[in-house]
């Protein structure tokens, strides 16, 4: 066999097995109570992906996945546990209700200008924890944590007193109109494709050009990169910023891009963990843009197809969560890609 | 060496895949749920999806009707619903949180059953987990075929009901506490609880007064306008007592009444109304700064401001408040009793109930016409000549409808619930009962009576009302 | 360490500094009212979940394995606490089960990070997500309720009163458990052989290895440990506490158990005095939003900002440079 079709077939390989983990523990999970763990997963996938509108409902719930692993994938291309896309996302969601539920402006450009400034108040956000990385040597999971529950709690007093919904307590002025993307279908509207973009030119940032192959160089070899001369503080610069454009994005893509509501609720409902869940995305999408997209298609089929298996088998929706942490844990074992590795070499 | 470990790792793996995909495929967890893996897999939907069955159903005596539907539910006095051959589902879906509340989601499931039952529909919970969930979940149940009806219970669900309505318009919903007027398939429920909360506040604030309190209190859940409606009411009620104790007195009330009238309520919204542990955060201070009882506006975060309460009974050695609770929606003074004054009954069990029967009826869209889609629950309140009470204080007569909701719930969790027999509860609820001076159930009765007969006006503040300005009032 | 040395210089600033802000403005809210016995009951009790999670990771850290799963260890344990009291009638039973689940799954990080060279800190983030689902999927099948279980009262761990001239005063007995495990780790790490061990594996485990000890059983002891403590504080939520279980019940504090340990860069007394200061700010925040007056001055969103804030800040002014044990994060691989 090529080896290109190896090397490809060697990165997909860790994921799978860890799905198949995932869903192997989620399967004894549902036997041990006393459900049939093939009609659950046999409801479960037809859900999310057994019909075009199942098909819409799921890729909905993966856009914001997407973006939220870009976060973690490019943090983690350049050596950074970057975690803080949970933070970005709530900041970002303020930005784009700010322009795009408060300002007035024509059609098309208010869309644009809306989420530009989802991703441009995400993008700011990023700047405190990389400059506390950058002189003061914070460790970067330490600063994001208190850092997204800053803006939690931020966010939710932006919420109640200055981009509040007069005569609705409970959520942020919805987006206008004209601040909104086409719906295609269901709950899904044409914000994927401006988040597709987002994460094939990330692509091409870190693949193609000078700046990307100083930020991996970094991540990978650090030793040589400081041989070559990369500076590490505008490799932190620029990871932080772009995590903070693409979980901006994320949380922009939930108000102007997600109906009914088109608005973040003051308890953040509609927000909260996807920074977090965009973690297991990005390590499922072996921390490849493009991977990331793949692996949010996996995840948002699991976070919309659980509600069949609920509805069908009883076992409650929230089940596809314990399986995500499962794959995240058996991802964290370099040991599986060993094991793939052993049997390639068995193979030749 | 490494090689073999690796390949025999990988031949464990693949062989504990196999066993376990085979196992689960043939071992039947559940021999009553008739899955038989022979047989191919039903998953109950004529969706066009080949399930591997026969599409001819079996009809073993011969009377044309397939034997799964010969126990089809008949309802006397009432036309057969589509030639009965399935019985009819609703689906209730739940905001975030679901059953266990003992009090919001539980009433809608309450009158659910109470529908399938009397109907001999089939009711089908789902529970949101976050606010993305609900178009999904609406449309989970608008899909099925069988499904007639479909409620949202909560106001947070009104955009995704107004959004599935629209694309669903065959499809009958309902939503509790929503604001969907005009459209021809939607029929939102709203409840007077500005009423209902006058009369909880006015009896807390005379409480205060009789056992020298300075502060009430209240819990709240999520800012939304539906709360502002207890709220304002809530607050109005306290006044309208202070009012009350001086005209009838002729001095300002002890306790409370020496308290600014901007300050006497304590409350704050807790933004959730699933967290117990904020309903018990929140009420812990407010009972240490003076407050005689608490009202529970929070759903199940009221088995929080329990907790702090029994706290307090435990370190003073009390088996009776003062300090009270006020509990919401449902009766809840079986909870605690002796800790419980009295309730704000919401009856969401009636208006699933009611809807359900329109739908059965074949009179839903009728209805929903006739109001605009908005129909009132409340004080004294009647829907197309019939009178549906929707708001109304707690009795003692109530009790025993809900202590067998306790029990209901003890049968689902297997863990006990009711904290004594039935009996006992009643003893300790009547003693409490008794124990508060009589001028005071005088006094809210008198409420009701000016409330009932329009006299008393409290102040509604619900939807686009400007908040703000009542609570330059009010406090 | 020494103690003179924990103080020195500019640190000693602003800690003192700190301190008087920190007596300044209890001493203000006693004035206005808000300040009470009640506030440091509930300042005693919300930092005692705190205290026991910090105090375990901690003596983690030191030994080079960094667990941030201990929002999700909260969850599981308080979840298996009161499965396991409900089963043998017994709150404190429960308590050693949850603390023995949480031992459990410390167990198994620790064993991950060494033997399976997992990434430490995606395997806490697993556990994070892990608990997110299974607790709400457990809820569901053990006992048919979504989101929630209130479990009787008797199973509580009952609290010990006092009587003082101020009034009746009750603090669970667990709140003392914590403090002084807490002491108990601090005498540990800087004063036992063992304590000396744990130190050097966290900085040099070469040398360690070298020197005959095992560093993987050090790692897995202390993780094991660290996840016991976290389990306890797991448990007493429910069962010392709120009297009831939900699937938010660990609301962040997990996280702000860490920030105590950065905080404190990683000395037990200090991750003491940081989950105090931030149980002080859980119990002021709803005070504050209940006293009319006070409530319009300060938003609540700010009270409950706080301890990140102070974290960051923390962070910035004196801890910034503090050195973290070397081999932190990383697994030990014999070159």
């Amino acid at each position: 066999m090529s080896e290109r079709l190896w090397s490809t077939l060697r990165s997909v390989a860790p994921p799978v097995v860890a799905i198949a983990v995932g869903l192997f523990v989620g399967a004894l999970l549902m036997l041990s109570f006393g459900f049939d763990p093939v009609r659950g997963y046999v409801a479960l996938f037809r859900g999310s992906y057994g019909s075009p509108e199942a098909w819409m409902e799921s890729l909905a719930f993966s856009t914001p996945l997407m973006v939220t692993a870009i976060t973690f994938a490019v943090g983690m291309s350049a050596g950074l546990f970057n975690i803080c896309a949970e933070g970005h996302m709530y900041m970002g969601a303020a930005g784009a209700i700010a322009v795009g539920g408060m300002v007035s402006l024509p059609p098309g450009l208010h869309l644009v200008a809306a989420t530009a400034a989802a991703m441009l108040v995400g993008g700011l956000w990023a700047l405190p924890a990389a400059l506390l990385k950058m002189w003061r040597g914070v460790h970067e999971v330490v600063s994001t944590i208190m850092f997204n529950w800053i803006a939690f709690w931020f966010v939710l007093y932006l919420i109640r007193f200055h981009i509040t919904d007069p005569g609705r307590a409970e959520r942020a002025t919805p987006a206008m109109i004209t601040a909104r993307y086409p719906v295609l279908g269901g709950s899904l509207t044409g914000v994927i494709f401006v988040v597709i973009a987002f994460c094939v030119a990330i692509y091409f940032l870190l693949w193609h050009t000078g700046l990307g192959y100083e930020l991996r160089l970094a991540g990978d070899n650090p030793d040589a990169a400081r041989y070559a001369g990369v500076s590490f503080r505008r490799v932190i610069l620029l990871t932080f910023l772009i995590g903070g454009l693409a979980a901006g994005l994320a949380g922009g893509s939930q108000i102007l891009g997600r109906p009914p509501s088109w608005t973040v609720y003051a308890t953040l409902g509609n927000l909260l963990n996807l920074g977090f869940q965009g973690i297991g995305v990005a390590l499922i999408g072996r921390n490849h843009p493009i991977g990331a997209i793949f692996a949010a298609v996996f995840f948002g089929g699991l976070a919309h197809g659980g509600r069949f298996m609920e509805y069908e088998v009883g076992v409650s929706a929230e089940m596809v969560g314990a399986i995500n942490g499962i794959i995240v844990i058996a991802l964290a074992l370099p040991e599986i890609l060993r094991i793939v590795k052993r049997v390639r070499a068995v193979k030749e | 060496m490494s090689m073999t470990v690796g390949r025999s790792a990988l031949a464990i793996f693949v062989v504990l895949l196999i066993v376990v995909g085979v196992g689960g495929y043939y071992i039947d967890p559940d021999p009553d749920s008739g899955f038989d893996p022979e047989a191919g897999y039903d998953d109950g939907y004529d969706d066009g999806y080949d399930d591997g069955l026969a599409e001819v159903p079996p009809d073993t005596d011969g009377d044309g009707v397939p034997d799964e539907f010969d126990a089809c539910p008949t309802v006397a006095g009432l036309p057969e619903y589509g030639g009965c051959l399935k019985p009819p589902k609703i689906t209730v879906v739940s905001d975030v949180g679901g059953r266990g509340d003992l009090s919001f989601n539980d009433m809608a499931f309450k009158g659910g059953e109470e529908a399938e039952t009397d109907f001999g529909v089939e009711m089908i919970e789902i529970i949101s987990s976050t606010e993305d969930d609900y178009v999904p979940n609406l449309r989970l149940g608008a899909l099925d075929p069988d499904v007639v009806l479909i409620v949202g219970v909560g106001y947070l669900l009104t955009d995704a009901i107004i959004q599935v309505a629209t694309d669903f318009p065959d499809k009958d919903f309902a939503v509790i506490d929503g604001f969907a007027p005009g459209m021809p398939n939607v029929m939102s429920i709203l409840y007077e609880e500005h009423k209902g909360s006058a009369m909880v506040g006015a009896l807390g604030a005379l409480l205060a007064a009789e056992y020298d309190y300075p502060y009430i209190g209240g819990v709240f859940g999520i800012e939304i306008p539906v709360l502002w409606k207890f709220e304002i009411g809530y607050k109005w009620g306290v006044n309208w007592a202070m009012q009350w104790y001086e005209d009838t007195y002729g001095t300002p009330a002890p306790g409370i009444g020496a308290t600014p009238m901007k300050e006497r309520v304590l409350y704050t919204y807790t933004g959730t109304f699933s967290d117990i542990t904020k309903g018990y955060l929140a009420a812990v201070p407010m009972y240490e700064q003076g407050a005689v009882a608490v009202y529970n506006i929070a759903g199940p975060l009221g088995l929080g401001i329990n907790d702090a309460v029994n706290e307090l009974a435990e370190a003073q050695g009390l088996d009776s408040g003062p300090p009270f609770w006020i509990g919401v929606d449902a009766n809840q003074d079986w909870i605690n009793p002796g800790f419980v004054v009295a309730s704000m009954m919401k009856r969401v069990d009636r208006g699933v109930y009611l809807a359900t029967q329109l739908v059965i009826e074949g009179t839903f869209r009728d209805v929903v016409e006739e109001y605009g889609g908005i129909v009132v629950l409340g004080v004294g309140t009647e829907v197309s000549g019939v009178s549906i009470s929707g708001i109304s204080v707690s009795t003692l007569a109530d009790l025993d409808e809900f202590i067998a909701m306790g029990a209901r719930a003890e049968e689902l969790t297997g863990t006990t619930i009711l904290p004594g027999t039935p009996s006992e509860i009643r003893a300790a609820v009547e003693a409490m009962r008794n124990a508060v001076p009589d001028w005071i159930w005088d006094a809210i009765d008198e409420l009701a009576q000016e409330i009932a007969d329009g006299t008393a006006e409290v102040p509604e503040c619900s939807f686009g009302c400007d908040i703000d300005s009542y609570r330059d009032i009010y406090g | 360490m020494r103690l003179r040395d924990l103080v020195s210089g500019r640190k000693r600033l602003y800690l003192f500094g700190g301190l008087g802000l920190l007596a300044a403005s209890i001493y203000f809210l006693w004035q206005t009212g808000v300040g009470s016995m009640r506030l440091l009951e509930t300042t005693l009790i919300a930092m005692t979940p705190l205290t026991l999670a910090a105090t375990g990771e901690c003596i983690n850290e030191k030994a080079g394995v960094i667990n941030i799963g201990l929002e999700g260890i909260f969850l599981i344990a308080a979840l298996s606490g009161v499965y396991w009291a409900e089963i043998f009638q017994s709150g404190v039973l429960g308590l050693v089960f949850g603390s023995l689940t949480g031992a459990l799954i410390g167990f198994f990080l620790g064993v991950m990070s060494v033997y399976g060279k997992a990434d430490q800190i995606i395997a806490g983030m697993g556990i994070n997500l892990l608990a997110i689902g299974l607790v709400p999927f457990l809820l569901m099948a053990i006992w048919a309720f979504p989101g929630i279980h209130i479990f009787p009262r008797e199973l509580m761990v009952p609290r010990v009163r006092l009587d003082t001239p101020q009034g009746l005063f009750s603090m669970s007995p667990v709140t003392l458990l914590a403090i002084g495990a807490a002491i108990l780790a601090y005498v540990l790490l800087h004063r036992t052989l063992l304590g000396l061990r744990i130190r050097a594996v966290g900085e040099r485990p070469e040398a360690v290895d070298v020197a005959g000890v095992s560093v993987a059983r050090v790692r897995i002891l202390t993780s094991t440990l660290g996840g016991a403590l976290a389990g306890l504080g797991g448990a007493f939520m429910p069962l010392g506490w709120f009297g009831g279980l939900t699937k938010e019940m660990a609301a962040g504090r997990g996280y702000i158990a860490l920030a105590a340990v950065v905080f404190a860069g990683l000395n037990p007394l200090l991750a003491l005095a940081g989950a105090f200061l931030f149980g002080f700010s859980e119990a002021l925040a709803f005070t504050i939003v209940v006293t009319p007056g006070i409530k319009d001055l300060v938003p609540f969103y700010f009270v409950q900002m706080t301890p990140y804030l102070v974290t960051i800040v923390a962070l910035v002014l004196v801890l910034g440079g503090r050195r973290f044990p070397r081999a932190i994060g990383r697994p030990y691989r014999r070159e």
